[in-house]
């Protein structure tokens, strides 16, 4: 392959997306919901339509992550209790996960890199709750779907991010620095602008494209705080990784705008450290099995 | 057929999708339009101070989007309860109830508490549908909305359960905005309140501070009288002690004494001065006196005891530094007395030289540059920046060294200050220091006249008639002796104000020692009291203050009781002697041979020996008419003593010889009968040296000296 001419973000992205999208299912998901007539027993039997989501999903929700007291039998009890749009974003994390096979296992050890991307998941959904946010799935699609844009990287340029990935290990900037330098662009751009070709609402996909650069938070500056701080905490975890081996620093603004102080950061890992292997369990057992 | 029948199902699914569009687009505005409309709730919440008000409103744009069968508002009360605010239709409100305390006792309840989004699940008995949720901010939990949807909960349409979290959210934020309002008018009203309150407290403090330091002053006036009263005992008794016959060592212990009650003096005087100068309460006067001639004058104590300690006192005086000056004289010796006593302390070889430099004049102002250099022990250099300060010198053992409270140095530094200038001091150990400080002072013309100096002579005045009032026996002694010593005057004692103002109003005073402070009647008001009657009687008694209250507003206190002139205690006597010179008016030095015993008395005495009637009548202003009575008191007061002093010779009593021989000199040399009194002292001096061998022989010649005394003055003197 050669290399004179990198490709443009949207030229990366525009191969991706084609090439790996999103199961057809989430956008029926998307438009019942959006349907002014559509009913929660509608979204139910969509969403049923996937076994293997409706598995998931199910043993999600009845995870310590939720806490729900009592076992929650069917989609449409989860999608009362749990909420619509909170179902809605956990089909799209599982959805987005499907979606990214055949990377080369010597690039990114892809059980580490979503461990990574679940521990930001986590770390972001607990934050928000401590926030009192509204609707916190949507911190934790964000987690989870932060360094997507890596994955298409090590998809469609695999040597650059080979020797990139080399080059960091032996010091100097940070990898996300060294992919500007060497791209005009980083993983978090090309991951916010896959996501935005897939339709997943801005509030999802700006956070992601502006995790490493939060005074351009743009629309959603809260999440993106939120989002930038999580993936310092993950990183900082050593849970799972996605290519980057050090801890990237932590923005200042952000520390200020989420008023946080040391005496949440030690709750917070222990909540982290109380369910990261449940859920890792949940999610990715069959997964595995399959590969 | 076939591709009518796709034209007319394709028609019908356009005619479908223009339906849906319709609707949905139906559908947006209405969600938008209730939204709006909810956006009024916050106007409402601060209109109407009712929460229950802007829930009712909130409930009928929610009725928009769910056919709700009722609605219901749970809010958190001041005690962390859930209670039912708002139930419409109100008659559900039981069995609402019911099915809450269902869904808190399974945890559904507490579940949506933490959740920002719809939770729905069936009713207790499956019929119904109940959708909770959570009214909250992103700081707390306000309460908990419940809603009854009559039919099939799954039909609920999802878009609409978005808009009824938005308003919900909405609401809460209104409400908490509401009473985040109603907290800050509270807060401002305390504000107030409590500014108010601490504005009152501070006016009470200022008060109690003022109080205070009214206390102070009242407390360091009494203290400082408390401490001069006996004082002024001490130093009184050491000077009529050093008048008698004392031997060597006697002579040294009552000079010691001297000194050490003079430097008591000096250091209360110097701890009042600096709490005036603290207290801004040191005016300098402003008065044209000799320069010069004060300097030169002003060193000759320092070169008399310089040259007791080996040491060079000398003053270099600038040519042109003029003779007269204007100024405040008293407190420029003060400074110069002060450093250059400091210099003599410090200094044990070498020379002390005060110097004073002429740096200009301008406008009639000669800057004037004073400087005290000395070759003593020095000032180390990390110590120069603290001599200056109050209580305290160079180091601690310099204190143990040399002595003084420290006080001078500060007082100095504050009077230079209030002159205008910056005392300074240059300095190395071990090679002495050089004080120095400018000021610029008014060039004044030389006066007339330079009588004051011949003040300084000592010697007897015209007898005046002299009340002295004074509650202490003991300072009333004091004064009398003081004042038996400048000349025969007659002399009165009252014990306070108002006995005081009896007997100046039953004799014709020409002076009265008034102290201030005094039982029933004190010195101010019997002074007012005197002066009131001499508008109508006439003339003008000169009324002296005595106080030992050396605070600032004595003085004017004292003047505007109608008091002449002023002492301050322990009374000085030459301050004293000043005072009687000025009210006699002149001084008529009298024999000064009635001092002095005389040697040699081997010729037989003169009449004028026996008694000079012209002296005793020059002594009491020539009132004839006194001189009788006089001469009768002394009369009958010897007749009292002779046999007193007979059986203490018969006896052999030292003591008893020598306190009545004492006795009669003293009231024989009052008397003007010069022989009584040198025979009756000489007595007092044998007996007092132990040698009685002549005592006998020596009262006969006393008892023969009365006799021939009678006679002379038996003519004068109607038995009767």
């Amino acid at each position: 392959m050669r290399h004179d001419q990198t490709p443009s973000v949207e030229e990366l992205v525009q191969d991706v997306s084609t090439i790996h999208s999103l199961p057809l299912f989430y956008s029926r998901l998307c438009e019942a919901i959006d349907h002014p007539r559509s009913s929660i027993a509608d979204l139910a039997s969509i969403i049923s339509d996937d076994q293997g989501l409706t598995a998931r999903i199910l043993k999600l929700a009845n995870s310590p992550l939720f806490g729900y007291f009592s076992k929650i039998e069917t989609i449409t009890q989860a999608v009362t209790i749990i909420g619509v749009l909170q179902v809605r974003d956990l089909a799209l994390a599982l959805c987005v996960m499907d979606a990214f096979k055949g990377i080369p296992k010597d690039l990114v050890d892809m059980n580490q890199f979503w461990r990574h991307s679940l521990a930001t998941g986590l770390a972001a959904r607990l934050l928000a709750t401590g926030q009192r946010e509204s609707n916190l799935e949507r911190f934790f699609v964000a987690g989870i779907l932060h360094d997507v844009g890596r994955l298409v990287m090590y998809l469609r340029l695999p040597d650059e991010c080979r020797e990139l990935i080399e080059e960091a290990r032996c010091g100097g900037p940070l990898l996300y620095q060294k992919e500007r330098q060497r791209f005009g662009y980083d993983h978090a751009e090309v991951g916010g602008i896959l996501l935005r070709r897939w339709k997943i609402p801005a509030r999802v996909t700006e956070p992601v494209q502006y995790h490493h650069d939060p005074p351009r938070g743009g629309q959603y500056p809260r999440e993106t705080s939120i989002l930038h701080f999580a993936d310092v905490v993950a990183h900082a975890l050593e849970l799972g990784n996605s290519g980057e081996v050090r801890v990237p620093t932590l923005d200042n603004a952000v520390w200020e705008r989420l008023h946080l102080s040391n005496y949440h950061i030690a709750p917070l890992v222990k909540q982290i450290d109380g369910c990261f292997e449940d859920t890792v369990r949940l999610l990715f057992e069959d997964t595995d099995g399959d590969d | 057929m076939t591709t009518n029948r796709t034209e007319e199902s394709r028609i019908a699914l356009l005619q479908e999708r223009v339906n849906f569009l319709e609707e949905s687009n139906l559908n947006y505005l209405r969600t938008l339009d209730v939204v709006t409309a909810c956006s009024e709730l916050q106007s409402d919440v601060y209109r109407d101070k009712d929460p229950s008000f802007v829930l009712k409103a909130m409930f009928e744009q929610l009725q928009r989007l769910f056919p709700f069968s009722g609605q219901a508002m749970y809010t958190v009360s001041p005690s962390s309860e859930f209670v039912l605010t708002v139930c419409e239709p109100f008659s559900m409100g039981g069995w609402l109830q019911n099915e809450i305390n269902a869904k808190i006792e399974d945890g559904t309840f507490a579940w949506a508490l933490n959740q920002n989004h719809p939770v729905i699940v069936p009713t207790l008995s499956g019929e119904d549908t109940l959708l909770l949720h959570v009214l909250a901010t992103n700081s707390r939990i306000r309460g908990m909305y419940a809603g009854i949807l009559g039919t099939g909960h799954l039909q609920t349409e999802v878009s609409s359960l978005n808009a009824l979290s938005t308003i919900l959210i909405y609401t809460a934020y209104a409400v908490e905005n509401a009473e985040l309002t109603e907290m800050l008018k509270e807060h401002m009203q305390n504000l107030e309140n409590r500014v108010q309150q601490r504005t009152r407290e501070l006016e009470a403090a200022l008060v109690r501070a003022e109080e205070a330091t009214r206390a102070k002053s009242v407390f360091l006036a009494n203290m400082s009288h408390e401490i001069r009263t006996p004082l002024n005992g001490v130093l009184g008794l050491a000077r009529i002690l050093m008048d008698t016959r004392l031997n060597q060592e006697q002579k040294g212990y009552l000079e010691s004494l001297n000194v050490s009650a003079e430097n008591l003096l000096c250091i209360i005087n110097e701890i009042l001065d600096l709490s005036k100068i603290e207290a801004g309460k040191v005016a300098l006067e402003s008065t044209d006196f000799p320069l010069r001639d004060f300097l030169v004058k002003s060193m000759r104590p320092f070169e008399l005891r310089g040259r007791e300690k080996g040491l060079a006192v000398q003053l270099a005086l600038d040519d042109r530094v003029p003779p007269h000056v204007t100024g405040d004289q008293v407190r420029l010796g003060q400074i110069l007395t002060n450093l250059v006593g400091n210099a003599l302390k410090f200094t044990s070889h070498g020379s002390i030289t005060v110097s004073c430099q002429l740096e200009g004049i301008e406008a009639g102002r000669a800057a004037l540059t004073f400087s005290v250099i000395d070759t003593g022990i020095g000032i180390p250099e990390h110590a120069i920046s603290k001599i200056f300060e109050k209580f305290s010198q160079a180091d601690s053992s310099t204190t143990r060294l040399y002595g003084g409270t420290g006080l001078g140095l500060s007082i100095s530094k504050n009077l230079v200050e209030l002159m205008g200038g910056e005392l300074a001091v240059e300095s190395r150990e071990g090679v002495g220091s050089t004080f120095h400080f400018t000021i610029t002072l008014p060039i004044a013309a030389a006066p007339e006249t330079t009588a004051e100096e011949e003040g300084e002579l000592v010697g007897e005045l015209r007898p005046l008639r002299i009340l002295v009032a004074d509650d202490v026996p003991l300072n009333q002694l004091i004064t009398e002796k003081f004042l038996s010593k400048t000349g025969s005057h007659l002399i009165d004692c009252a014990g306070n104000g108002r006995e005081a103002v009896e007997k100046w109003a039953a004799g014709s005073y020409d002076l009265v020692f008034m102290d201030v402070q005094m039982p029933e009647m004190d010195g101010l008001e019997a002074s007012r009291r005197i002066r009131e009657a001499e508008r109508q009687r006439g003339g003008r008694v000169h009324i002296c203050a005595m106080t030992a209250n050396a605070m600032k507003e004595d003085g004017d206190i004292c003047r505007q009781a109608g008091m002449d002139s002023y002492l301050s205690k322990p009374v000085q006597e030459k301050d004293l002697v000043a005072v009687v010179r000025k009210v006699a008016g002149g001084k008529e030095p009298s024999p000064v041979a009635q001092h002095h015993p005389e040697p040699e008395k081997a010729l037989p005495p003169s009449d004028v020996e026996v008694f000079d009637r012209d002296d005793l009548l020059e002594r009491l202003d020539g009132a004839e008419d006194l001189l009788a009575k006089f001469l009768r008191m002394f009369i009958e007061s010897i007749d009292e003593m002779l046999p007193e002093l007979e059986r203490a010779v018969r006896e052999m009593d030292p003591t008893a010889i020598h306190f009545r021989a004492h006795t009669i000199a003293g009231s024989a040399a009052n008397i003007s009968a010069s022989q009584i009194r040198d025979l009756a002292r000489d007595m007092e001096y044998r007996a007092k040296g132990g040698d009685l061998a002549e005592t006998p022989s020596l009262l006969a010649q006393l008892e023969e000296a009365f006799g021939r005394f009678r006679g002379m003055v038996a003519h004068e003197v109607p038995e009767g």
